[in-house]
């Protein structure tokens, strides 16, 4: 699997918000203004390579042994991984823990060394800890993803796949933030402002995204 | 998966040394990246109403908290907060609150559906877009446009687009923030001390018999108005064919509004509880 094959089939195939509707509460909260959809964009883009890294990381040498060694084994607290490592147990509690760490840190350590892009991102920052698009990326870059054809990725990969998924839900972002911001001087039915027309343009985003399905012959 | 009580042990293992390693890491992390911060700010924006609507003239509750601990705002300046947190951020300063006057904002247009259109508009349905055309789709070049700009601009859900073509204000909720009174492009909309009643509702500068041929209730100029204003070098003045109410020296006495011939000049004192009543069920029906 290839780095072109992956950033193709994340950002526009297989589009976190657009075809696997992810991340849908920002996608309608905060693309209002496209300052507003971008800054959260490029949080959301920052927090999911980090996340991937450190998600990977855990799948790789904690729950299986497909980094090519296990702690767990390494150091003497099991004698051997059960069949199919921890990941059915330990998977989903042990990724949101992670993530929700790293949000934290990412926040402090901001706030401190790059106060301009704190002030920047500030307010975005802590709802990402909470946005399922983050736990999407990592479930599908270390499980979940077309496994069968394409065999696993390795920690790079997995990260590369974090950045071109916020890459991809920035692209979303931005164009329902153009949408919307022209749709807010339309001669929109009373009924129909706001967001329920965010709603059908939303639908009908989708819609085009359905046709770069199986674009190449990749199926993520 | 068969139940196992290996998987117990591991998971409680894996996930207790993961929290131990994460917690003393945070730890270690808020110590290296403390940042040195005066207590006070969070304890007043703690205290602030958190709409962040921008009438202290700052971007938002938390800048606002900071200028006050930097001693660049008073501690009375949120309107929406009024009083009560006026006193409670003057506490954490240790300064005394000054009492702000409760002002509200008021529409000084009755024209509304009463004005003709000049043109049939279907542009973009906003004042400031129709305004851009030639001053706007009515008749009136200085009147209401009544396309709703401030209703929706307002952050308290204070105003209602009334079947009359005007903006109303249930003025329970307005909290003279001054949000409509910026997007207004005719400039219609004061904020003004709710202890006036009085108001000449016209911004019109036009001549008077112009302005009677457009518009039953505008202002023509008669000074009528200025003629029976009992203060003291009166508190009403007809500029350029348009009445003003200086508000410092209006004593709302009402005998300009029993004396204008247009019904231009209105008076808040028996409307104000019954309006705000009826514009609240309005809005919920």
């Amino acid at each position: 699997m290839g780095y072109i094959e992956i950033a193709i089939g994340t950002i526009l195939i297989s589009n976190l918000v657009l075809a696997r509707f992810l991340g849908l509460c920002p996608f309608v909260g905060v693309t209002r203004r496209t300052s507003d959809a971008v800054g959260m964009g490029f949080a959301v883009m920052f927090v999911m390579t980090l996340a991937c890294f450190a998600t990977a990381l855990i799948y790789n040498y904690i729950l299986t042994a497909e980094g090519g060694m296990n702690l767990l084994v390494a150091l003497g607290i099991v004698p051997e991984l059960p069949t199919g490592g921890y990941v059915l147990i330990l998977k989903t509690v042990s990724y949101i823990l992670v993530i929700a760490v790293l949000v934290q840190f990412v926040e402090m350590v901001m706030r401190k060394s790059v106060p301009v892009l704190y002030k920047a991102l500030g307010i975005y920052l802590p709802l990402i800890t909470t946005n399922c698009a983050v736990m999407g990326v990592a479930l599908l870059g270390t499980t979940d993803w077309n496994r069968a054809t394409y065999g696993p990725l390795s920690v790079t990969q997995v990260t590369f796949m974090g950045l071109c998924g916020g890459i991809g839900f920035t692209l979303a972002m931005i164009l329902l933030s153009g949408i919307r911001e022209r749709l807010a001087v339309a001669a929109v039915p009373k009924v129909l402002q706001n967001v329920p027309i965010a709603f059908i343009a939303m639908g009908m985003m989708a819609l085009a995204f359905l046709g770069f399905s199986k674009m190449f012959g990749i199926a993520l | 998966m068969e139940f196992d009580f290996n998987y117990v042990t591991v998971a409680a293992l894996v996930l207790g040394s993961l929290a131990v390693l994460f917690g003393v890491g945070l730890a270690i992390a808020s110590r290296v990246f403390h940042l040195e911060q005066d207590p006070r700010i969070e304890q007043i924006e703690e205290n602030l109403p958190g709409a962040n609507c921008g009438a202290c003239g700052f971007g938002g509750c938390s800048a606002y908290a900071q200028a006050v601990v930097a001693g660049k705002a008073g501690p009375s300046e949120c309107t929406p907060g009024g009083m009560d947190v006026a006193r409670v951020v003057a506490d954490i300063m240790g300064l005394t609150a000054e009492a702000k006057e409760r002002r509200v904002a008021v529409v000084l247009c009755n024209g509304g559906n009463k004005v003709a259109n000049r043109v049939d508009y279907h542009g973009v349905p906003d004042c400031r877009a129709a305004a851009l055309m030639q001053d706007g789709q009515k008749a009136c070049h200085w009147g209401c446009l009544g396309l709703g700009t401030c209703v929706r601009s307002c952050p308290f859900d204070a105003m209602v687009l009334g079947e009359d073509g005007l903006p109303h204000i249930i003025e329970e909720r307005c909290t003279a923030c001054g949000s409509c009174a910026e997007v207004c492009p005719k400039q219609i909309i004061k904020i003004l001390p709710v202890k006036n009643m009085v108001h000449a509702f016209c911004r019109s500068h036009d001549k008077g018999g112009e302005t009677r041929k457009i518009c039953p209730v505008g202002c023509i100029g008669c000074k009528k108005c200025e003629q029976v204003c009992p203060v003291e070098g009166k508190a009403i003045h007809v500029n350029e064919f348009l009445a003003e109410v200086d508000v410092q020296k209006c004593i709302s006495c009402g005998k300009c509004v029993a004396a204008c011939p247009m019904s231009t000049i209105g008076n808040f004192r028996l409307s104000r509880r019954k309006k705000v009543a009826k514009l609240k069920g309005q809005e919920t029906a």
